[in-house]
């Protein structure tokens, strides 16, 4: 990493008003850089730092502090100064930071906005979480079709929209409706007098502001796209999808999958920052309903409690074979809820899926059974190890089976695949084991 | 979305040799969409295709077509249409292709090309896998800094590449060395007459080839690009990573997290195609490995034989109060090795994070106490009671704690923290909650 000066020295700039020390420093360094030496700033330093940037590079910055410092530095300064800043984020970045400030903050600052912010702020937070209009931003590079290549590139100028919005320019029909796209290099590479009808390029990939975001990821990466424009349901462009938001929302979606399949309730705020009770309130819920689910396992054992108590060293294998059916559930679960949410298989493959996974399952499940078989008769003689080996083989079969097909019986009834969770898969596990385990060994020593 | 008929259609037009009704039928067609039609389709007609694409269109369309099937495809059509192919492909998806097919087929393809495409294949073909060299793609712009823009802008256009997601010109020395960067924005706002050495952006974060890919994903998240200037030792500029191929290599890791967490040793190819002999090899040595775990569960079992043959009921919530245990350590875990993965805390935090988790361990815990103990004393009286109630509160602790520490330990001991599975931590924590529960219930009920 690049070297940053003790923030003793970027106070001293300041406080002096070395104006020519402080552009120096600033002149050649990434913001992102810039955002982590004026991390350790007091928040009037810090404004006042951002206040000797230029405007943009201030506003750029500005997005790469923690979300928590940003609110914090929001509500500290005089309004008009916050509005001037914030106005410069891209839309989206805007949107994201105004809906996480207080309410009384926003309406202070959403009183001095620009007429045109503010109704863009209104429209985007008008979308429901998760969808595409949420993430989506308003500022887009789009033309009119019937104008030549070099007026189409004056417009843009003169608009100049932000950020990575500029590099596909859109093509719009009289109705604003999206007929086609013109990356920016063809515009500015062909011959200005070029009508923009002949540069166009027609069957561009769309999302609809309603979608679910995550269609916006997928688009993205079947496409391999940059800028994904966002569309009504007649065709009129709304606004783009950038690929670095695309980044971030994929980057959250797989960190809730990844919980879901703990059984937690999504955590949004990072692990380093949660509170005890978003955590408590986040884990508590699927642990209760857990318990209840292992009091079936509890009453597969009190049903056969006297077989138990004749031969109690059955008691000795219980969580070896239950543990065994549990953890082949939770691999095939793990397998099949990742395979669905990146799109690796689909639902009506199920049946080949199915056929495949019971072959996995059973060898799995012999060469599991010979190597119990060999403990069952150390413990407890051959009747003991074939009880034992047997059983081995059916639950993990059973366990697989149940790790595959919750998932997909979910999906079919239209849940979420990630909530079969590996304790939930587990626990179903337990219960098919518990009953097999004794069930086999009741019939087979004749209790 | 593309409509399926379309599809259909193109598959007619394949099938009745219409070739101009095939080519109409593919105009503003996305090449992605073409590709995914074409992949369900016999190697004969989509040669046929290929044939009758545009030579640009083909050779997009042929590179989004999976490797296995490129290469099947290039073995059977001769000479001449995988030498237009290969020459229109980006320099990295060739490579691609080159390393997946035999030795002789190798040799074969390579004599296809120019002498050019043939040098920077094999150069390309030399770094190693999970290298940023091996990713890269080498089809960039760069001008010497010091050009007019306008003297820029005439040799962009001479070189330009093909590829979509080129945004950003760079500006070299005259030994070829990285010296800055200069968007297409720039190239558009800035006046024709200024030298690129002025207008250009000296803020440039870069890697190099024989970085670890990881780094790659790392630095255009941080910093928030579209691309990413790829340099040689000497600082030389050879290539560069887009933010597509970011998203593509961060899904990839993401996957291979979730498999480790459900003890799977990650499978590389999509599941959906995957046979059994790969996912068994896949999923056996955990399973083995845990019942070498789950043994001890056993040991511990028939430790405590006697106090379970005096009082049987306590089997009852074996499955239960382990359970507990072990869930409430996979979502500590989950929760602890996603974070670990998205940079969200670093290995140094396990002090500051292990106050928090037992400050939250006892409240989950005191929370999954009162249903355990009711259904104690209903099945079993005030002492049962007790002895399910205060085993539940020290269970679901252990569990989080094991489930906190594991992929803190792993880490310390440079090891992969993924490794600390859901199974995993539930077997581990089993043995614990064994131990913790008939000992309990022996010094309780002093049997």
């Amino acid at each position: 990493m690049e070297d940053i000066p003790a923030l003793g020295t970027i106070r001293d700039w300041l406080a002096r008003g070395d104006r020519a020390a402080f552009v120096a420093f600033s002149a050649d360094r990434h913001p992102e850089n810039l955002a982590a030496a004026f991390a350790g700033l007091g928040d009037d330093d810090l404004w006042a730092a951002l206040d000797a940037l230029d405007p943009d590079v201030a506003a750029d910055v500005f997005s790469r502090l923690d979300e928590p410092r940003q609110e914090e530095l929001a509500r500290t300064r005089n309004p008009e100064r916050v509005v001037d800043r914030v106005s410069r984020l891209d839309a989206d970045d805007r949107t994201d930071l105004m809906k996480r400030l207080d309410p009384e903050t926003r309406e202070r600052l959403i009183g001095r906005m620009r007429p045109e912010d503010r109704a863009e702020f209104e429209a985007l937070s008008a979308y429901p979480e998760h969808s595409v209009g949420s993430v989506m931003s308003t500022e887009v590079a789009a033309v009119p079709d019937r104008l030549t290549a070099g007026a189409a590139l004056n417009l843009i100028r003169l608009e100049a929209p932000r950020g990575e919005a500029i590099y596909q320019v859109f093509v719009l029909d009289s109705r604003s409706r999206l007929i086609g796209v013109v990356p920016l290099k063809d515009l500015l590479l062909a011959d200005p007098a070029r009508p923009i009808s002949e540069l166009l390029r027609k069957g561009v990939a769309t999302v609809r502001a309603t979608d679910d975001r995550e269609t916006a990821v997928e688009r993205v990466r079947e496409y391999d796209l940059a800028v994904l424009p966002v569309v009504d349901s007649r065709g009129v462009l709304l606004g783009i999808v950038t690929v670095d938001d695309v980044l971030d929302v994929q980057e959250e979606e797989n960190t809730e999958d990844f919980q879901k399949i703990a059984s937690i309730r999504s955590v949004t705020a990072g692990l380093g920052e949660a509170g005890l009770a978003t955590l408590f309130v986040a884990r508590l819920p699927w642990l209760l309903v857990l318990v209840l689910v292992n009091v079936f396992a509890g009453a597969g054992i009190a049903f056969y409690e006297r077989t138990i108590e004749r031969a109690v060293s059955l008691v000795f294998f219980l969580p070896l074979l239950i543990a065994a059916s549990g953890n082949a559930g939770a691999q095939s679960a793990t397998l099949m809820v990742r395979a669905l949410s990146t799109g690796d298989v689909e639902l009506r493959d199920w049946f080949r899926l199915l056929l495949r996974e019971s072959l996995t399952a059973s060898a799995l499940g012999l060469t599991m059974g010979a190597a119990v078989w060999g403990i069952g008769w150390w413990r407890g003689g051959p009747e003991v190890a074939a009880i034992v080996a047997l059983t081995m083989v059916c639950v993990v079969v059973t366990g697989s089976l149940i790790g595959m097909g919750l998932p997909v019986a979910l999906t079919r009834i239209r849940l979420d695949p990630a909530a079969a969770s590996v304790p939930l898969v587990t626990s179903f596990a337990d219960i098919s084991g518990i009953l097999i385990y004794f069930g086999l060994a009741t019939r087979m020593l004749g209790l | 979305m593309p409509d399926t008929g379309t599809g259909g259609r193109i598959a007619r037009a394949l099938e009745l040799r219409d070739r101009s009704a095939f080519r109409t039928l593919c105009e503003g067609v996305h090449p992605s969409d073409l590709a995914e039609w074409l992949s369900g389709t016999e190697d004969d007609a989509v040669l046929r295709a290929l044939d009758w694409l545009p030579a640009e269109a083909a050779a997009d369309v042929f590179s989004r077509l999976d490797l296995a099937r490129q290469a099947g495809l290039a073995a059977r059509a001769g000479a001449e249409l995988p030498a237009r192919l290969l020459a229109g492909m980006d320099a990295d998806d060739r490579t691609d292709l080159i390393q997946a097919v035999s030795e002789p087929e190798r040799a074969r393809l390579l004599a296809l090309l120019d002498a050019e495409d043939r040098a920077e294949t094999e150069r390309l073909a030399a770094y190693p896998e999970g290298s940023v060299g091996a990713e890269m793609s080498t089809e960039f712009a760069a001008v010497p800094q010091g050009l007019t823009i306008r003297e820029a802008l005439g040799q962009i256009r001479a070189q330009m590449p093909s590829r979509e997601g080129v945004y950003y010109v760079y500006a070299t020395d005259e030994r070829g060395r990285l010296a800055g960067f200069l968007s297409l924005r720039d190239l558009v706002m800035v006046p024709l007459n200024r030298r690129v050495s002025e207008a250009m952006h000296r803020d440039v974060v870069s890697v190099r080839a024989d970085d670890d890919l990881r780094l790659a994903v790392e630095k255009v998240k941080e910093y928030d690009l579209a691309v990413l200037p790829v340099v040689q030792a000497g600082g030389r500029l050879v290539g560069m990573i887009t933010i597509d191929d970011v998203l593509d290599v961060e899904q990839q890791v993401a996957t291979e997290d979730f498999h480790k967490l459900g003890s799977v040793i990650s499978v590389a190819q999509p599941l959906g195609a995957a046979p059994i002999r790969i996912l068994y090899r896949a999923r056996i040595p955990w399973l083995l490995a845990l019942v070498g775990v789950n043994i001890f569960s056993g040991a511990g079992i028939a430790y405590f034989e006697e106090t379970i043959q005096a009082m049987v009921v306590l089997v009852f919530f074996l499955p239960l109060l382990i359970d507990s245990g072990g869930n409430a350590g996979a979502q500590s875990a989950t929760l602890v090795v996603r974070a670990l993965a998205t940079g969200d805390i670093r290995p140094g935090d396990w002090r500051r994070l292990l106050l928090r988790e037992l400050a939250l361990a006892a409240a989950l815990g005191l929370a999954m106490t009162v249903p355990a103990a009711a259904l104690g004393a209903w099945r079993g009286g005030a002492v049962v009671a007790a002895v399910v109630g205060l085993t539940m509160f020290c269970v679901v602790l252990a569990g989080s704690l094991m489930g906190l520490c594991l992929p803190f330990l792993l880490t310390r001991l440079k090891l992969d923290p993924a490794t600390a599975s859901s199974p995993l931590v539930t077997s581990l924590t089993d043995i614990a909650g064994v131990l913790i529960f008939f000992g309990i219930a022996r010094r309780l009920t002093g049997l």
